[in-house]
């Protein structure tokens, strides 16, 4: 260990000398380190800091996805006095560190005792008008020249609104001032698609809002197109980057677009049902931004849409997993076609607005959690549980965040039934597939290759084992009759195949694997002969999955 | 008004009596006169307890998440002892003028009942129930008494009526804003510090009581004493407007008495 600390502030050293020497930035050590040579000596130079009192634990958790592991956030201090921000973030299993974070100043030279008193402190921090939200605290603060300065911190509200406010500790100052994030943030209204009335969080933006939403852990951004087709297409289709102009706006805050606000507000209450369902964080459990895209084309412009474009940007919504800024992913909802009729898997309906149904914009979102979790592969019966993974979220999201019902904007086992409107509302049914021509029974699988062999339709297999472990029944198909366990205990089959779809399923899976991951999830959580596991276990044998 | 004004009557009509020379007394038998007061200049230094002032109550709203918020303050304004100190001179047969001082300084502890809306959904607001301490209430005023004094047989003893107008300064901390805090997924809220003022206000309103004292020396003695003084005054409220408030109340006390 003796060997490691000098090689490792022989690295912060040379780090620093590049920063100072070029740019007389500020002395501040950044710490990345995963790999396992990296993590041995960035180990060792935090330990040696804390020892040495710099560094302090301020909290250490359990992740409830990886319960092995602690994530210890340390904190630098200089003389007992916290140096702002500056913190170390260690993950590690067993007291071994698996990854560490971090940004911190070398060791201060600066003194810790202030000329002013807190007294002083705290009536230049309330200024001539505000008041303190909290205490002034002492801190060291890291000007932009790089300057370390002792400095009182304190919140202060004022009729201007709620700012964090740094002055010297010696002179009385202002260093810095920034607005707390109850300033950005704004709720909104807005209607969707079927009339509803709903909040939308955004962002005030100088005298405008923008579709940002700064209130949920993950960036929930929605970018409006605003019926520019070609754009949305090299967004799409030629990685165009998507501006700060392109987020979708509004003067008032109380937002008239349809698409927008619909696609804004049922992205976050899907964020939500995961959060508060399954404890996950968004697509890939971090927290990765979520960014949506709307009004590709206007509804009434659909009939010139080049025909070639019109299945995937107008009558579509779709996940494209590499596209948005950074490749983090797009969910794009496509805006129908309005009155105008078409027969959809021989049905005639009329098609609406794709994020004006929540268990469409919940699927999507949900392609985006498979593809951070188990990867199943698109193609053939990996590929139809993927989609039936979709449609489980879609429907799960749904009956979290809607009434009972079989009218707009209320929960049934229908998929799309708010966009997808005619003599029969929706395009896949989990109760009953065959309603539009999806199989209930593995014998009726679709076995050619249009669709990547059928993934949009042999979902329904699974689909339907989802509804009969929930709701009970009998297959049509093989006249196999299951007890569910009922619709008030939907949640319990709700984590079982959130459990075996996002842990224990393999990329390639197949629907064999489904009912054995699925039966497991059960056991897992429930325990042996429990209703879950004997519910999803009739489920799949009703079904012909063995 | 009203009430005030029965007080004052009360008050006027027992110095009257006290002061008054009956005019039965010319057809009657002369009695012996009852000693006129030597003294003339009475001061008295009391330590008083008042009864609680009548608690309020005190309501806003203001707008949250695209609906409004709610909250509701009540006060209790807690008993405690109050400070007084008067002196009086005497201007005519047993009437005396007077004028006092009396402080008032108590805790009001606040219970805050809050109704918050949701951020991300329509009627689904978050319930908040908070004590909050620290708020204080001060309360000065100068009296300007009549006093008259009660003709006693016993020279050690001596009584007095008084009343009149008080001049109430009242301060008065109370919550503008009612602070909470919230973390994702905002399905409840906690207590976090609001937004606080001292509103200040003066009144007039009126004062009547008795003092009784017994004097060990010529000059130097005890009493205790009962009063009334208060009044109503409107301040400012959390909602903009104004909230009626009782301030001063009963007060009974003792202390030092000396007259010259």
């Amino acid at each position: 260990m003796n060997r490691i600390i000098p090689a490792a502030i022989a690295i912060g050293a040379f780090l620093v000398s590049l920063e100072v020497g070029l740019a007389q930035q500020p002395p501040a050590v950044f710490i990345k380190a995963t790999s396992v040579a990296d993590l041995r000596t960035w180990d060792g130079y935090v330990t040696a800091r804390e020892r040495a009192g710099e560094l302090q634990v301020l909290s250490a958790e359990r992740d409830p996805s990886l319960p092995d592991r602690v994530v210890e956030r340390l904190q630098q201090y200089h003389q007992g006095v916290p140096v702002w921000g500056a913190q170390v973030v260690r993950d590690s299993t067993d007291g071994v560190a698996e990854s560490i974070f971090g940004d911190v100043s070398l060791p201060l030279t600066i003194s810790t005792e202030p000329r002013l008193s807190m007294s002083d402190a705290q009536r230049v921090l309330t200024g001539d008008s505000g008041f303190l939200l909290r205490q002034p605290q002492l801190t060291v603060l890291s000007l932009e020249s790089g300057d370390p300065r002792l400095a009182y911190t304190g919140v202060q509200s004022s009729d201007t609104g709620v700012f964090r406010i740094f002055i010297d500790a010696q002179t009385g100052a202002e260093l810095l001032r920034y607005s707390e994030i109850e300033t950005q943030s704004a709720i909104g209204t807005g209607r969707g698609a079927i009339g509803d009335r709903k909040k939308v969080s955004v962002t005030q933006q100088g005298g405008a809002y923008v579709a940002d939403d700064k209130m949920r852990p993950p960036k929930l951004t929605t970018y409006d197109m605003r019926g520019d087709l070609p754009r949305a297409f090299q967004v799409v289709d030629q990685g165009a980057p998507l501006f700060a102009s392109d987020i979708a706006s509004d003067s008032d805050n109380d937002w008239t677009d349809p698409p927008t606000v619909d696609a804004h507000a049922y992205v976050g209450l899907t964020y939500d049902y995961y959060f508060k369902r399954h404890g996950r964080r968004g697509l890939d459990d971090r927290d990765r931004p979520l960014v949506a895209m709307v009004n590709g084309t206007r509804q009434q412009d659909w009939a010139s849409t080049p025909p070639q474009l019109l299945g995937l940007f107008v009558l579509n919504a779709f996940w494209c997993g590499a596209c948005g800024p950074g490749n983090v992913g797009v969910m794009y909802f496509g805006n129908g076609a309005g009155p105008q009729g078409f027969i959809v898997n021989g049905v005639q309906q009329t098609i609406g607005y794709f994020s004006g149904s929540i268990d469409i914009v919940a699927h999507e979102l949900t392609h985006g959690v498979t593809q951070s979790s188990s990867g199943l592969i698109y193609l053939n019966e990996s590929g139809a549980l993927n989609e039936s993974f979709s449609d489980i979220m879609g429907a799960s999201v749904e009956f979290f965040h809607q009434p009972v019902g079989s009218g707009l904007g209320q929960a049934d086992y229908l998929l799309g039934e708010d966009t997808f409107r005619g003599g029969l509302n929706g395009n896949r049914s989990m109760e009953n597939p065959a309603l539009f021509g999806d199989p209930d029974h593995y014998s009726k699988r679709f076995t050619g290759t249009t669709d990547n062999g059928g993934v949009h339709t042999n979902s329904g297999i699974s689909n339907h084992v989802f509804y009969l472990a929930i709701e009970g029944g009998t297959n049509r198909t093989s006249g196999l009759a299951v007890q569910g366990v009922g619709a008030a205990n939907r949640e319990q089959i709700e984590k079982v195949f959130y459990r075996a779809f996002v842990f224990l399923l393999p990329a390639n899976a197949t629907f064999s694997n489904a009912r054995g991951t699925t039966i497991q999830a059960a056991r897992d959580l429930y325990g042996a002969g429990s209703a879950p596991e004997r519910a999803v276990t009739q489920a799949w044998t009703a079904v012909g999955v063995n | 008004m009203r009430r005030t004004t029965a007080l004052v009557v009360i008050v006027v009509g027992l110095a009257a009596v006290a002061i008054a020379n009956p005019a039965s007394a010319q057809t009657r038998p002369p009695v012996p006169r009852r000693p006129q007061p030597t003294d003339r200049i009475f001061i008295s230094v009391d330590g008083m307890y008042q009864a609680g002032s009548e608690n309020f109550t005190d309501s806003a709203t203001f707008p949250a998440n695209a609906e409004t918020a709610t909250f509701n303050s009540a006060y209790d304004v807690k008993p405690g002892p109050a400070f007084s100190i008067a002196g009086s001179g005497l201007v005519w047969r047993q009437l005396a003028i007077g004028i006092g001082v009396s402080r008032f300084s108590r805790e009001t502890p606040t219970a805050v009942t809050a109704s918050i809306p949701h951020p991300f959904f329509f009627n689904q607001p978050r319930s908040l129930t908070e004590d909050i301490a620290g708020f204080h209430r001060e309360e000065l005023a100068v009296h300007v008494q009549a006093r008259a004094m009660v003709p006693m047989s016993n020279r050690h003893m001596q009584t007095m009526v008084y009343g009149g107008p008080s001049f109430f300064s009242v301060k008065q901390d109370v919550l503008n804003r009612v602070g909470y805090s919230e973390t994702y997924p905002y399905d409840s809220i906690t207590p976090a510090p609001g937004q606080t003022a001292s509103v200040s206000k003066s009144k007039v309103g009126f004062n009547a009581g008795a003092d009784v004292a017994y004097f060990f020396t010529r000059q130097v003695g005890v009493g205790g004493t009962a009063q009334y003084a208060g009044t109503t005054m409107a301040l400012s409220s959390a909602s903009g407007g104004t909230v009626d408030v009782k301030v001063g109340g009963f007060q009974a006390g003792g202390g030092l008495r000396l007259r010259f």
